[in-house]
């Protein structure tokens, strides 16, 4: 009887079998990354630019912002910014104060324009700068609790908690119960100052950050909050404002100063 | 049996692509290595039993097993990382860096909108001013996001650290008690509460507490103090990040080193805490980082810079990015004496605040007026 040794060692992989065996059995699983372990790390590559930036962004914060915060601007801001509840509008509307303020200025100063027309232009641009505010304030309002739903379905969608509209009303129903019975009269008899003083509700914001414990939901919902002024100041000023409330300024500058003599065209 | 466990294999090939990789010897040869190994047997089995287990017959691919056990490694604070859609992007971006999503919103506006509504309004006014004052919003908005990018990113980058400052001092009392042990004993506490009062959440608890408890005012305040607890143990992670620690000795260590200081509670003696506290008005510097005018406070004074100072500067560039914007966007050259349509100024008048300092002439020209 012939016995042949069977070195079976015809394909390359057979090489490395042993080891591929421990490797490919179905007893061993590798943990999977894909997917989890690809989340971008930082760059190797930039590594020297960001430590740069990094030691820039620290000295800055040392040298400018800390000196910032306590300094006697931050004293004046202080005692009046604990009354709002919001700064995204109210520098939007100061920015605009400060431009509109030097354009009438420039305006005014123009020795190329004849006195009249100096002043018509000056009150058009006051009047395309308060229109404008007031428009984008009345937009902001009463776009408020269309937006304040569509906080409320983005936060359901971010939580997956389909109840938390019907929370937040549950809560806030009880608030107005609790503050009729101290005033002893229905919600739609409350005067705006009883309104402030005794209703206070709960928005969605307000809930998260009561009860659940999710950092990145505040940030973002804060966010929301900004988003919602941003788009309407944004649009009013940069867009309605010079696009749709200039004629309309002009056509009442021009009646007011009501010039005989026509010195400028309405779009 | 040595059949049936040929057979089964054979059926689970099927369901293997990956498998093609390797020589066809390999499962004979595992056969013989291993098949007799009664737990490998029963594996394979049940692998053939499961659609999405026989797919992981090659461990290491994209797999049914790997991919659950994957999902199960992906931490909580990861998950919502990975999901983040735009909105949740643009949302942190308004949140954190408020001046940049501030001209995001105006680059879009003026890049777009304001481009097409003046293109498309009626008017005597000739097309060469409509082509200027288009150029004029394009290049508006495109040095307002460039210039607010640039500049007010690393500001707002140093806010940050600046309040991660406020955040340290507000965590470091409790860094040489036990925090977390505390923490545990808060829970059970909390946990108490719910168990006699009822609740799912903490506002429904505060609500039953209010109707039920006797001592109503102990009972909210343990809340609040677990609450607190729980933001500053968020805190105290984030802060081992900064610091590039792991351990709280090493956070205290890096701390004092940061402040020059010997106990934590020198802290309260730091010139810059002294001063936070006397500003904002805050008896307790763990108030600091609650407060509503810190908050509030510096949120304007982070923007207060491309407000009122940073203009100017772009209304400059504005100026000088309109001719190329007209020449390679729309083809035209300006002409020497362009008269500015009323739009136009007015749209101006937003992004070019003159200064009577300025030596443009196209400036006062847009300064000078509707037409």
């Amino acid at each position: 009887m012939n016995v042949t040794l069977q070195t079976n060692n015809f394909n390359g992989y057979n090489r490395n079998l042993k080891s591929n065996i421990r490797n490919n059995n179905m007893n061993h699983t590798p943990s999977f990354t894909a997917g989890i372990g690809d989340v971008p790390q930082k760059s190797k590559l930039l590594k020297p630019a960001t430590n740069v930036f990094d030691k820039f962004t620290t000295w800055l914060s040392k040298n400018y912002t800390d000196k910032l915060y306590t300094s006697w601007l931050a004293k004046k801001l202080a005692g009046q910014a604990e009354k709002l509840d919001s700064v995204v509008d109210v520098m939007a509307i100061l920015g605009s104060v400060v431009i509109s303020g030097m354009y009438m200025t420039q305006t005014l100063r123009n020795k190329d324009l004849d006195e009249d027309r100096r002043k018509t232009l000056a009150i058009n641009q006051g009047l395309t700068f308060i229109m404008a505010t007031l428009g984008s304030v009345t937009i902001d309002k009463s776009l408020d609790k269309w937006w304040e739903k569509q906080t409320e379905k983005y936060a359901v969608s971010r939580t997956g908690d389909a109840k938390l509209p019907e929370r937040i009303k549950a809560i806030n129903d009880k608030a107005i119960k609790r503050a009729e019975e101290e005033l002893g009269k229905p919600l739609s008899e409350f005067t705006k100052k009883e309104k402030k003083k005794h209703l206070k509700l709960t928005n969605t914001l307000k809930y998260v950050e009561d009860n659940l414990e999710n950092a990145d939901l505040e940030v973002k919902l804060k966010g929301m909050g900004v988003l919602k002024k941003l788009i309407i100041f944004g649009t009013v000023y940069r867009f309605l404002s010079p696009v749709a409330v200039t004629p309309l300024a002009n056509m009442i500058g021009n009646s007011l100063v009501a010039k005989k003599d026509k010195p400028e065209k309405t779009a | 049996m040595y059949k049936v466990t040929k057979l089964t294999i054979k059926w689970c090939e099927m369901y293997i692509d990956s498998i093609k990789l390797y020589p066809s010897d390999f499962l004979i040869k595992s056969k013989h290595d291993k098949m007799h190994a009664s737990g490998f047997r029963e594996k394979t089995a049940e692998m053939c039993k499961n659609n999405a287990n026989t797919r992981g017959y090659y461990g290491g691919s994209f797999t049914g097993i790997n991919t659950n056990r994957a999902a199960a490694t992906v931490s909580e604070e990861v998950k919502p990382l990975l999901k983040d859609n735009w909105l949740d992007k643009i949302n942190k971006l308004c949140e954190r860096h408020t001046v940049i999503a501030q001209n995001l919103v105006a680059l879009v506006l003026a890049c777009t909108l304001r481009p097409l509504a003046i293109m498309s309004l009626p008017g005597k006014k000739n097309k060469d001013d409509k082509i200027y004052a288009s150029g004029h919003a394009i290049s508006s908005g495109l040095i307002g996001f460039g210039f607010s990018t640039i500049v007010m990113y690393p500001l707002g980058k140093a806010a940050a650290k600046s309040r991660q400052n406020v955040t340290e001092v507000a965590v470091a009392p409790l860094l040489d008690k036990d925090i977390e042990g505390q923490f545990k004993q808060q829970e059970a506490v909390i946990k108490n509460l719910k168990n006699q009062f009822g609740g799912e959440t903490y506002d429904e608890l505060i609500e039953n507490i209010k109707n039920n408890s006797q001592n109503v005012e102990d009972d909210l305040e343990k809340i609040n103090l677990y609450k607190t607890y729980k933001k500053q143990l968020k805190s105290l992670d984030d802060l081992k990040k900064i610091h590039g620690v792991e351990t709280i000795e090493d956070l205290i260590r890096s701390i004092k080193a940061k402040y020059n200081i010997n106990e934590l509670k020198d802290l309260e003696n730091v010139e810059l805490f002294k001063r936070f506290k006397e500003l904002y008005n805050v008896k307790d510097l763990t108030k600091l980082e609650q407060s509503h005018a810190f908050k509030m406070t510096t949120k304007a004074l982070d923007m207060a810079p491309d407000v009122f100072i940073f203009g100017i500067a772009k209304a400059m560039l504005t100026v000088a990015l309109i001719p190329p914007i007209l020449k390679y966007g729309f083809g035209v050259e300006k002409k020497k004496s362009a008269p500015q349509p009323q739009q136009n100024s007015d749209a101006a008048a937003v992004h070019t605040q003159t200064v009577s300092t300025m030596p443009r002439p196209e400036i006062s020209k847009f300064a000078g007026g509707l037409k």
